[in-house]
């Protein structure tokens, strides 16, 4: 399957398509909106981003190393009806995706949205 | 040689035999089947079955049962069976085997170690899932959504394990195919969860604790080839029906359009029959037609969709005629459904002349395909492949395949087939099957206990199924073979 669009403006979009088919999700704007959804419901809005929590986010971004765990990631045996995860991240040189498959574990994915969730949920 | 009495005549054959000496029984009673069991398996191993009323007691005196079958029960049924850690040959599966042969009874163990989890805020995939902190901040979630307290950690056990055993057990017996081995009692198989720590235990299975099922995945690892553990994954929701103490359930719901293969059914579907004036009879080009539609319904890789016939009648004569009129005429198309191989009865609404005017389009069966429904629990669902089961649901329409589409032989299609007198391929889709999208254990699941009491008593190929105690889940296609006289379910 192929990852969702990213949209011109969306710094970071993460979308997890179900079993089912259906999308959820969340994705910071670069003007600081924050916004998600359920499985295939609307997008909501949350409480926007200030310029200091933006330029952290930038910074935590760019020192993801995004680009080096770009791709396809499966667990050893991937379930028949997989659920799929694709982080997609806007980068000076083009949108990268990181697709996780079936439940697999990404370290480097943990440990950005341990980064990324002080500021997205304050 | 001066009178002996009877009595004093079995206490000399006790001292002769006790000394290793020369048998003196008379050849017919020498080669009654008890006397070889005894012989063979010990005063212990009789007396277990005299208590039991085996079979095999009950025969009457004399040469009935052939010589040497009889001897080789004996020596079967001198022993137990048991294995640990078997690898069905499906590919999947890791348990325990025990066979008592004068009980009949089997027990396969499963040992496990449910490693209960805090739901990880944290985790990328839910996060999304829950449409990110967004969702999360607007839902009122709260720690004790995630976090397992040690009572609900004891209930959920206990109600995982009582509705895997009680789904998984006495649903079918096995007896014996051999000739003379009509006495073997039939083999009850119970499947029993142990609970141990981890490093005892042949599965590992995370339970994550959620506020709410949101589709992350649940499976069950394949094991590695000898190995003596694997691990699994489930997903309970707090919020869901039951609460966190019981085991999720989900509710699927197919239609026609869910995968390609499907849409057989609405173009098979003739939609509407018509009728002359007064009369119930279906025409020869309807009969076809109901018949294709019919067969279509009950191909094995179409769900079982429920069909409703709406019947009708013209307002011409009397009201209670043409409700009759109506009943017979959804009657007939029903019957002509059934007879082309539909898996279920279509359900027959007669209306008789309501809402009907004297226009002969009134003379009518309307036919209409039903969404098929099913609910699962799902820990349920994956004992089945902790017991040696594939999926047997289709994964989805895709260029190129993907790896089950519809119609597709499942994991354990060809040992069934192997070892079932008269099974038919297995083939990937949707239905009531506990490896499907519902809870039926159907006689084919059976089939890697049936491997497993073939190999541990060396005696593969040697053994076929019937109901037992518990079936309710036959459907078309089980028991081809009819039931030998004699093993009538119990």
């Amino acid at each position: 399957m192929d990852a969702p669009a990213l949209p011109d403006g969306v710094l970071i979009q993460s979308t997890y398509v179900n079993p089912e088919g259906e999308e959820a999700g969340w994705r910071v704007w670069a003007d600081g909106r924050h916004e998600g959804r359920r499985a295939g419901g609307a997008w909501i809005a949350g409480p926007a981003l200030d310029d200091a929590r933006m330029q952290e986010l930038r910074a935590i971004l760019d020192a993801a190393g995004l680009e080096e765990i770009a791709g396809v990631h499966e667990p050893p045996e991937p379930p028949d009806e997989p659920g799929t995860l694709y982080v997609q991240v806007a980068r000076p040189s083009g949108p990268v995706t990181v697709t996780v498959v079936g439940g697999a574990r990404v370290p480097a994915l943990d440990r950005l949205t341990e980064r990324l969730a002080p500021i997205l949920a304050s | 040689m001066g009178y002996v009495s009877p009595s004093a005549d079995r206490e000399r054959r006790g001292r002769e035999r006790a000394a290793g000496g020369a048998r003196v029984l008379a050849p017919a009673l020498d080669e009654h089947p008890l006397l070889g069991l005894q012989r063979g398996a010990g005063n212990a191993a009789v007396s277990r079955m005299i208590e039991l009323g085996a079979p095999l007691l009950r025969q009457p005196a004399g040469p009935v049962a052939p010589p040497a079958p009889a001897v080789d029960l004996a020596a079967f049924m001198s022993r137990s069976y048991s294995q640990k850690n078997i690898h069905p040959s499906t590919g999947r599966g890791l348990f325990d085997a025990d066979y008592e042969p004068t009980t009949g009874k089997m027990t396969i163990t499963v040992r496990v170690s449910f490693n209960f989890q805090t739901g990880n805020i944290l985790d990328p995939t839910w996060l999304a899932a829950v449409g990110g902190f967004p969702g999360l901040l607007s839902s009122g979630f709260t720690a004790s959504d995630f976090i397992w307290t040690d009572d609900e950690k004891r209930a959920w056990a206990e109600n995982a394990v009582r509705e895997v055993q009680d789904l998984w057990s006495e649903q079918y017996v096995f007896y014996s195919k051999t000739p003379g081995w009509e006495g073997l009692p039939p083999v009850h198989v119970n499947v029993v969860i142990e609970q141990g720590p981890p490093d005892k235990s042949q599965w590992v299975i995370d339970v994550n604790k959620w506020p709410a099922d949101v589709g992350l995945d649940e499976s069950m690892d394949v094991p590695a080839a000898g190995s003596t553990q694997s691990h699994g994954r489930l997903q309970e929701g707090t919020r869901d029906a039951g609460g966190i103490t019981n085991p999720d359930t989900d509710l699927r719901t197919r239609d026609t359009h869910t995968r390609q293969r499907y849409g057989q059914v609405d173009t098979d579907n003739p939609a509407i029959v018509f009728f002359a004036q007064g009369s119930s009879t279906v025409s020869g080009s309807d009969v076809a037609d109901l018949r294709r539609f019919g067969a279509t319904l009950g191909a094995p890789d179409i769900p079982p969709f429920p069909v409703v016939l709406t019947a009708h009648a013209s307002s011409e004569g009397e009201a209670d005629r043409n409700m009759r009129l109506s009943e017979d005429r959804a009657r007939n198309v029903a019957n002509e459904i059934v007879q082309g191989g539909a898996k279920t009865q279509p359900t027959e609404v007669p209306k008789g002349e309501e809402g009907a005017t004297e226009d002969p389009t009134w003379r009518m069966v309307e036919i209409d395909v039903k969404d098929f429904t099913a609910s699962q629990t799902t820990v349920k669902h994956e004992f089945g492949h902790i017991l040696g089961l594939g999926d047997e649901y289709p994964t989805a329409d895709a260029t190129p395949p993907t790896s089950r589409p519809v119609g597709t032989p499942v994991a354990h299609s060809a040992l069934a087939q192997r070892l079932i007198p008269g099974q038919q391929p297995i083939v990937a889709h949707h239905d009531e099957s506990i490896m499907s999208n519902g809870e039926v254990v159907r006689p084919y699941h059976y089939v890697t206990f049936l491997e497993a009491l073939g190999t541990i008593t060396g005696s593969a190929g040697a053994w076929d199924i019937r109901p037992g105690p518990g079936a309710g889940g036959r459907g078309p296609g089980d028991f081809p073979a009819p039931t030998p006289p004699g093993t009538a379910a119990a």
